[in-house]
């Protein structure tokens, strides 16, 4: 009986063999938890789990908390502003550029804007400024350009990123 | 706390700089299975390896950084594996005493692969308790891994070392070479350390690996023993376009038989499209029990990426008492 099976077994191997086609592997990520089975592998970089099941799930929260401590950066300095958008206006340089413009442009476009964003890692700059670039699009209906992007040390031990922009 | 909840509550727990690189990941596999054995014939629920866990790395420098991993596993079907039996001697003439056994759902989670290293240009350094080399050499070989064909029934080696401590190359030209010592942490005579040692190539279409194990279960176990035990394996994975096919052959020297014992697994799939497949294996040797052997067959449904649903048929005997079978169709989800 122990023959017959073993017998049967090699059948459908090699019968398997003579079908098979010479093509290469699905290149598609394994699942997660197939990759960590592979003990001290490194997070494949072409795999990105971030965006799948309950991972996804996660990080939408915590990419949710991010954006909402962007904001509140905003608020904090927007009280010291004359923005309720949470956006600075710096009239300082604002009358250098007006005298550069020409007289058909908006005198209120022109000036320089000022928006900043504090961070701490490294996603949460990406983060951070994607949503300023969001802002000063969604400032600037005929789009804008992007004068300087500086960085600056806060108290709390974060990044300061600042972007000074102008609208078309 | 509603279920929905629970991200929003984890994700609350991690401050958002350690999130960053962090993968939360788990398996839910569930089985109702016929079962035939001693004979009687029941239906069991089985949880087969359901688990969760958190894996990540915290970046120092570009050339090195810190490497984690937190896996439980948990019961789906019953909450826990504890039993607990209590005796009850009754006055009457004969004397008779009644056994009374509880199942009780006491041990939610168990440890698995749990671990912290550093990982950088010249490898992976990393401790804690986890497969050792021997027992990762055998990758995705078992086509019926953590079910009831499982090769760990069969064969020896499959271990997850407590107090071990790895190095593993960084992958030259496909070869990883990777060494483990399993501390037994005691000063007792006769006690010992255990080593775990692989060299594994792996490619798209070919897996090849030789492992090879002294006193690791010993020394897991902090069990003092006289002799030593080792353990040699080979594994071997070939894909041609939908079929795949592996095979495993392992000598293991128990230190006390004059004989080594020897077994083999040979297993084939075939993956009639993106859906559905079908596999077949088989496994056999004396390391166990005298004679063990398990062959099983299986079709699995892809439901999607993430799902399946999947049937076998397992049939596991040896010389002595086994004969049993199994009928099983189960869910699967990863994430």
């Amino acid at each position: 009986m122990l023959g017959i099976k073993k017998l049967l077994f090699f059948v459908v191997i090699f019968c398997g063999s003579a079908v098979a086609l010479a093509t290469g592997l699905d290149d598609s990520c394994e699942s997660a938890v197939d990759a960590a089975d592979k003990l001290g592998s490194p997070i494949s970089k072409e795999c990105d789990y971030s965006n799948t099941g309950l991972n996804g799930v996660l990080h939408r929260a915590v990419a949710k908390k991010e954006k909402a401590v962007v904001g509140k950066s905003f608020s904090d300095d927007a009280s010291a502003s004359a923005s309720s958008k949470n956006v600075e206006i710096s009239t300082g340089s604002a009358v250098v550029n007006t005298a550069n413009n020409s007289a058909t442009n908006n005198v209120a476009e022109s000036l320089l804007r000022v928006i900043f964003a504090e961070f701490e890692t490294m996603q949460q700059l990406a983060s951070a400024r994607y949503e300023l670039i969001r802002e000063a699009s969604q400032d600037c209906s005929n789009g804008f350009v992007l004068e300087r992007e500086s960085y600056f040390p806060t108290r709390n031990k974060l990044l300061k990123l600042q972007l000074t922009y102008s609208c078309f | 706390m509603k279920k929905a909840l629970l991200p929003l509550a984890i994700a609350s727990l991690l401050p958002t700089a350690a999130f960053a690189d962090v993968i939360v990941y788990g398996r839910a596999n569930v089985t109702v299975q016929a079962v035939e054995k001693f004979d009687t014939n029941y239906t069991e629920v089985a949880s087969n390896a359901s688990r969760i866990g958190v894996k990540g790395s915290e970046v120092i420098n570009d050339d090195l950084k810190v490497i984690y991993q937190f896996e439980y596993q948990t019961k789906m079907d019953d909450g826990g594996s504890s039993q607990t039996c209590s005796a009850t001697s009754l006055t009457t003439e004969p004397a008779t005493t009644t056994t009374t056994c509880k199942v009780s759902g006491t041990q939610t989670f168990t440890q698995r692969n749990i671990y912290v290293g550093l990982q950088g240009t010249g490898g992976t350094l990393m401790a804690g308790m986890f497969d050792t080399p021997l027992k990762a050499s055998q990758e995705k070989v078992d086509l019926f891994n953590d079910l009831i064909g499982d090769l760990t029934f069969v064969l020896e080696g499959e271990i997850r070392a407590r107090n071990i401590v790895q190095y593993s190359t960084p992958a030259f030209a496909n070869i990883t070479l990777n060494a483990a010592y399993i501390a037994s942490e005691q000063d007792v005579e006769n006690a010992v350390d255990g080593i775990s040692a692989s060299a594994v190539y792996n490619s798209k279409p070919f897996y090849f690996a030789l492992a090879a194990d002294q006193n690791v279960k010993l020394a897991s176990d902090q069990t003092v023993s006289a002799v030593d035990v080792d353990l040699a394996r080979a594994v071997a994975r070939v894909t041609f376009g939908p079929v795949v096919l592996g095979a495993m052959y392992e000598v293991y020297d128990n230190g006390v038989s004059d004989d080594d014992e020897d077994g083999f697994l040979v297993s084939a799939q075939f993956n009639i499209n993106d859906e559905w497949a079908l596999k077949a294996q088989t496994v056999q040797s004396d390391m166990v029990k005298l004679g063990s052997e398990s062959s099983s067959v299986g079709v699995d449904y892809k439901m999607s990426k993430a799902a399946k649903l999947f049937g076998f048929y397992t049939v596991i005997e040896d010389e002595l008492t086994r004969d049993d079978k199994y009928l099983a169709v189960g869910v699967e989800l990863n994430f």
